[in-house]
């Protein structure tokens, strides 16, 4: 069958010793990154982003990737241990985590956690491999009217599934399209908004609104927040973590549940591994014969939202790759960074560059293994790693954000950049405008004007064009139907006015 | 709802402010974007998305403007030394990066944002700062071979 020797393929790419060292590197930054709370992906990719320049494409994608599943294995110890998630995919983690560890059963909790997210992360690499191809071929067939469609059908998606407000979600969104018309028009060469300044020529860096409107912002937010950390977690011994048969037994149903969720809204556009947990953890609740059990220490409620988030941060790569379509920020974040290193993700992706695409799979696979190994048997590192004080972060990763901004383009402005999306990235979160879909827009904003301009010039000026051929039309009827689902509530509170208080979260 | 009555009648200037933010952006890009060509609808021109985009930045902020108008958000308490502090290093940075290399600025960058938190000790900050830009030496400079000068000359 062709997808064994393409897989094959792959494993002979990723199994090469820099691909090999480079996916290493990946995982174990993206642990590190992972187990500290208030650190995210995002940063790690953006530090990594200008080193990767002098790799091979395909090295740099499998290093980059690695950080980015890695950190969802990293992420639940602080949850478990601390009470505090690493990331926010783990957040539900904390829930039932913590009271284990209360109860003296941490080890057990990071056993368990670890083996879901192998579990989940290793069901969702065989769907992907499974999937991926079939829908890049369908996707073949896409003209410019179904991209434009089946983006603005993302966009919608991730603006009605958020939290909160979802007018001022779309308001960001429209926000990150604006940031994305800046500098030279590639159709016709005009400079947009550069206020004949130079350095925007090229466009807003997208380095820059990352880590200024998430990495900036948050330190902003968390210094001087800080009390409550450093308190050294104690040392977790193998003796501890060694499971019970009941443990186990409890484990492996809602584990395959929490990963079926997960792989499902992961494949999605516009839903992401956050979404994919809390709900993994409120079907477990509805499944539980007692659900009064859950926040006192379940063990299902922490392996099913975990088997979820790893599951989902692997399928993510689904419409990324075959599509050239992110299905939350941080993979619009991922997808902007392959697009810095000049890789196109989209349906002829698969075709062109099966090395790739096949390499990029295999390490997956490579990467989850070694992951098991750097969190088993090494546990007792990242728990000493929760000790470092924020006091000593914080300026760390201001350096960090810095020499990674700055590197991409040697670019001062850029570093000036960051600190005025952070200090934006600050205010507007107090009232309530999450910074997610900014960054979405931002990375479809383009494309979407090329694809909408492409399509129009296909049908000669006609509208039509967007119902009239089937599937966009199928894509229009979904963006009409959630338009039509968020409408309720947002005319009603238009009509009456909102009183709630609400401060947006960075969450991604 | 007691909340829901006391807010009644009480207008969020805060929340309106910003809101008008957002209409004034949306407005200057649809003025803007008409600078640039709207081209015919077979063929759009440079201004034809960014127009949309403004008309849609203007009506949406009007939209959030009725439904903030009796928030009870109030203005962020805005930690002066903190973002001072921050400012300051991450202006640091981009002054000494070029003038004066890699190492002073990674210097400057920690040593200056670790007064952002009262109490912290002098010394600790220059072991930190040297220790960091010794690794970011390291790292980037020998390591990884960037082009950045590790120092002025």
């Amino acid at each position: 069958m062709d997808l064994f020797s393409n897989v094959a393929l792959g494993f002979e790419r990723a199994l090469s010793p820099d691909a090999l060292l480079f996916c290493f590197f990946g995982v174990t930054i993206g642990t590190f990154v992972g187990v500290l709370p208030g650190v995210g992906a995002m940063a790690a990719v953006a530090l990594c982003l200008p080193i990767t320049f002098y790799l091979d494409p395909t090295v740099a994608l499998i290093m980059l990737a690695g950080i980015f599943y890695g950190a969802q294995y990293g992420s639940s110890t602080a949850s478990i241990l601390l009470n505090i998630p690493g990331t926010v995919t783990s957040a539900v983690t904390c829930l039932d985590g913590y009271p284990m560890a209360q109860q003296g059963r941490a080890g057990v909790a990071l056993f368990m956690v670890t083996m879901t997210s192998f579990i989940g992360g290793s069901i969702a690499i065989v769907l992907m491999m499974l999937f991926t191809p079939a829908v890049a071929a369908f996707a073949l067939q896409f003209s410019s009217a179904e991209y434009f469609m089946i983006m603005a059908m993302g966009l919608l998606a991730a603006v009605t599934i958020s939290q909160g407000s979802v007018l001022k979600s779309l308001l960001m969104v429209v926000v990150g399209l604006a940031l994305g018309t800046v500098g030279t028009d590639s159709g016709s060469g005009v400079m947009r908004f550069t206020f004949g300044f130079l350095p925007l020529t090229d466009g807003v860096s997208l380095v820059a609104i990352a880590m200024g409107l998430f990495g900036v912002a948050e330190i902003l937010a968390s210094i001087g927040r800080s009390e409550g950390r450093g308190a050294t977690p104690k040392n977790i011994t193998f003796r501890s973590m060694v499971p019970t048969k009941e443990d186990i037994r409890a484990s492996v149903m809602p584990t395959l549940r929490g990963t079926g969720l997960g792989a499902l809204i992961g494949a999605l556009p516009g839903s992401g591994a956050t979404v994919a947990t809390f709900m993994a953890y409120a079907a477990e609740k509805k499944v539980a014969k007692d659900p009064t059990r859950f926040g006192k220490g379940a063990i299902e409620g922490i392996v099913a939202p975990e088997a979820a988030n790893n599951s989902a941060v692997q399928a993510a790569f689904m419409p990324t790759l075959s599509l050239g379509i992110p299905g939350d920020a941080l993979m619009a974040f991922l997808l902007g960074a392959m697009m810095i290193h000049g890789i196109v993700p989209g349906p002829r992706f698969l075709v062109d560059q099966p090395v790739m695409f096949w390499g990029l799979v295999a390490s997956f696979w490579i990467g989850n293994i070694l992951l098991l190994v750097l969190n088993i048997p090494l546990i007792g590192v990242w728990v000493r790693i929760l000790a470092i004080p924020y006091r000593i972060l914080y300026p760390a990763m201001l350096f960090f954000i810095c020499i990674g901004v700055f590197s991409i383009n040697y670019q001062v402005f850029d570093v000036v950049a960051v600190l005025i999306f952070g200090a934006i990235g600050f205010a507007m979160t107090k009232f309530g405008y999450p910074p997610a879909p900014i960054l979405l827009g931002f990375v479809l904003g383009p494309m979407m004007e090329e694809h909408f301009g492409r399509a129009l010039l296909m049908s000669r000026g006609s509208f039509n064009i967007f119902w009239q051929r089937p599937i966009s039309a199928v894509l229009l009827a979904i963006s009409l139907g959630l338009i039509l689902y968020a409408l309720k509530g947002v005319v009603s509170r238009v009509r009456t006015g909102s009183v709630a208080v609400e401060e947006a979260s960075r969450d991604l | 709802m007691t909340e829901h009555t006391r807010s009644r009648g009480g207008v969020n200037v805060w929340e309106l402010g910003v809101a008008a933010v957002f209409f004034l952006i949306g407005a200057y890009m649809a003025y803007e974007s008409t600078q640039y060509g709207i081209g015919t609808i077979t063929r759009i021109g440079p201004g034809f998305f960014p127009l949309c985009i403004g008309v849609l930045l203007m009506g949406l902020s009007v939209a959030v403007g009725f439904e903030v108008r009796h928030s009870l958000a109030e203005p962020p308490a805005i930690p002066l030394r903190i973002i001072a502090t921050v400012g300051a290093a991450l202006l640091s940075f981009a002054l000494l990066v070029n003038l004066g290399g890699l190492v002073p600025a990674t210097f400057a960058v920690i040593f200056i944002s670790r007064f952002a938190e009262p109490g912290n000790s002098l010394r600790t900050s220059f072991l930190l700062a040297a220790c960091l830009a010794l690794i970011a030496w390291l790292v980037f400079i020998v390591g990884f071979k960037l082009p950045l000068k590790a120092l002025w000359w």
